[in-house]
């Protein structure tokens, strides 16, 4: 069970929610300048109290790379992180919704990810392993600074607060531009899924925060969550705004999306994260009944590259072996075909 | 924080311009923004977009990097006495090397923070370790002006309790 297993708060457009703190300790030099002797010391020092309140680690140095870039796609560390040769450590908790990365651009990094908007409980599980870890480190914290992180970027509350939204009618709409200019205005970043080129993948959006410094922990989630509720209710009034041939040409999409799902031999991921995007639409609009939105998320990481592949016996040997794999998973997860 | 412009809504929107080099930053409520910006006040900045890879993997980084600092920089021989970075490496890096760093380079680093964050001051959260070393340190210098009058008025078994307390506090910081 992980966290996008989980029902989520208005799932018909937000994806999951994490909030991120980084924290270092003031005796050592940031991560990048650490050598293995500290980098041990420190996660000895992290893992000694987080294991006291039932983390489990996970040693980079026994887990393949898929299995690293794995947890990198389960977004429970960065990508480069799982790449790091540097010596690095995880822990999760048992829900698998709160993670704390040692060693990664800072000593440590809380992530706090759920299902669904949930900007306020996200926060506040980060928060509560922060509280265990600060009273038995010593962080490095400045009076006027906040807290100290290896990017002057993430200073101060070095807080990330990100929402994955869907939104597919949005970006197809000519409206995203203008939005994601709003978002900088207040603060904020918003970011489409692209391929490289124009266009956004499954209509997935990843809004987060840019400024850390000056600004209180509350009013970067308040400023989030004006920011979410412009973005799905305007999704939202562009769903319930299709009328006649829009809404055909929708619904059209929205089946062949399901078609290609339910038959395809090969789906590679660029495809499925599009195609699953279609039918977390059909499936809030009431277009494709039966559809429990939670899989739809969860398959978004399940299908992906490592995680799709890890401890598969023999391993897929080519692209096409994986996006067999992929066509084969979705099929049987949501259709329940073999 | 309430709205530059009006000085009565909050501030709900905030705006950077850089222009030739001179940085403008304003708070605005939402209503002075609609305003400004139909009056052709707020010049609109260039905005980033990044995220140009897939699959998913194009959400789970921080971002990008931020040039933080201008030219003078990469010319600059300074150095953290701490941890030996460089200011010119940092500033290509974009990453400190060290806590100390920020205290070290902090000349240079105020400006594009400033920029950057919009703010210069923290006001979140406090590192519950950083409030006891506070409170610590409060109740030591206390503790040794009270000694200090002690010592002179002659009451010198209160003293000694004075300097055990001094000595146990300073065992802890």
């Amino acid at each position: 069970m992980s966290w996008y297993h989980i029902p989520g708060n208005q799932q018909d457009t937000v994806v999951c929610t994490c909030v991120r703190l980084s924290r270092n300790l003031a005796a050592y030099p940031f991560p990048a300048r650490l050598d293995a002797v500290a980098a041990k010391e420190i996660i000895g020092q992290v893992g000694a109290v987080l294991e006291r309140s039932g983390f489990i680690p996970t040693d980079f140095s026994e887990i393949s790379r898929k299995g690293a870039e794995s947890l990198a796609e389960k977004r429970f560390v960065s990508l480069r992180f799982a790449r790091e040769s540097l010596p690095h450590a995880l822990f999760l908790n048992d829900p698998c919704n709160l993670s704390v990365a040692v060693c990664e651009e800072d000593h440590i990094r809380i992530r706090c990810i759920l299902s669904g908007l949930a900007l306020a409980d996200a926060y506040e599980g980060a928060a509560k392993v922060e509280a265990l870890l600060d009273g038995a480190l010593e962080l490095a914290f400045d009076e006027k600074m906040g807290y100290l992180t290896a990017s002057p970027a993430h200073i101060g509350t070095a807080m990330e607060a990100s929402v994955i939204l869907s939104l597919p009618l949005l970006a197809e709409s000519g409206r995203a531009e203008g939005l994601i200019r709003h978002a900088e205005q207040t603060g904020l970043s918003l970011r489409g899924l692209s391929g490289g080129g124009q266009g956004h993948i499954g209509g997935l959006f990843c809004l987060t925060n840019r400024m850390t410094l000056g600004v209180r922990e509350e009013e970067i989630l308040e400023a989030m969550e004006s920011a979410v509720q412009l973005l799905t209710t305007t999704e939202r009034g562009l769903r319930s705004g299709l009328r006649g041939e829009e809404y055909d040409r929708i619904t059209d999409r929205v089946r062949r999306a399901e078609g290609v799902l339910r038959h395809a031999h090969l789906l590679s991921a660029t495809e499925a994260v599009e195609l699953l995007g279609l039918m977390r639409l059909g499936a809030a609009m009431g277009i494709s009944r039966g559809v429990r939105v939670e899989l739809l998320t969860a398959l978004l990481t399940e299908a992906m590259p490592a995680t799709l592949t890890v401890g598969i016996e023999p391993p897929p040997k080519t692209r096409t072996d994986e996006d067999i794999l992929r066509a084969k998973l979705v099929r049987e997860r949501i259709f329940g075909d073999t | 924080m309430q709205c530059e412009r009006c000085n009565k809504k909050k501030a709900t929107v905030f705006y950077r311009e850089n222009i030739n080099g001179r940085v403008k930053a304003l708070r605005l409520c939402g209503d002075c923004a609609e305003v400004m910006e139909e009056a052709g006040e707020l010049e609109d900045m260039s905005t980033v977009l990044s995220g140009a890879h897939s699959p998913l993997f194009a959400f789970t980084g921080t971002g990008c990097p931020i040039p933080l600092w201008g030219d003078a920089a990469d010319s600059s021989k300074k150095t953290c006495p701490t941890c030996g970075e460089s200011l010119a490496r940092a500033a290509e890096r974009g990453r400190l090397g060290c806590p100390a760093c920020y205290t070290a380079f902090s000349s240079e680093l105020a400006a594009p923070l400033r920029v950057f964050h919009g703010r210069a001051t923290h006001t979140g959260r406090v590192s519950a370790g950083f409030r006891a070393r506070k409170e610590a340190e409060r109740r030591l210098s206390e503790l040794r002006e009270r000694l200090r009058a002690a010592v002179a008025a002659e009451e010198f078994e209160q003293a000694a309790a004075m300097r055990d307390e001094i000595r146990r506090l300073e065992a802890t910081l």
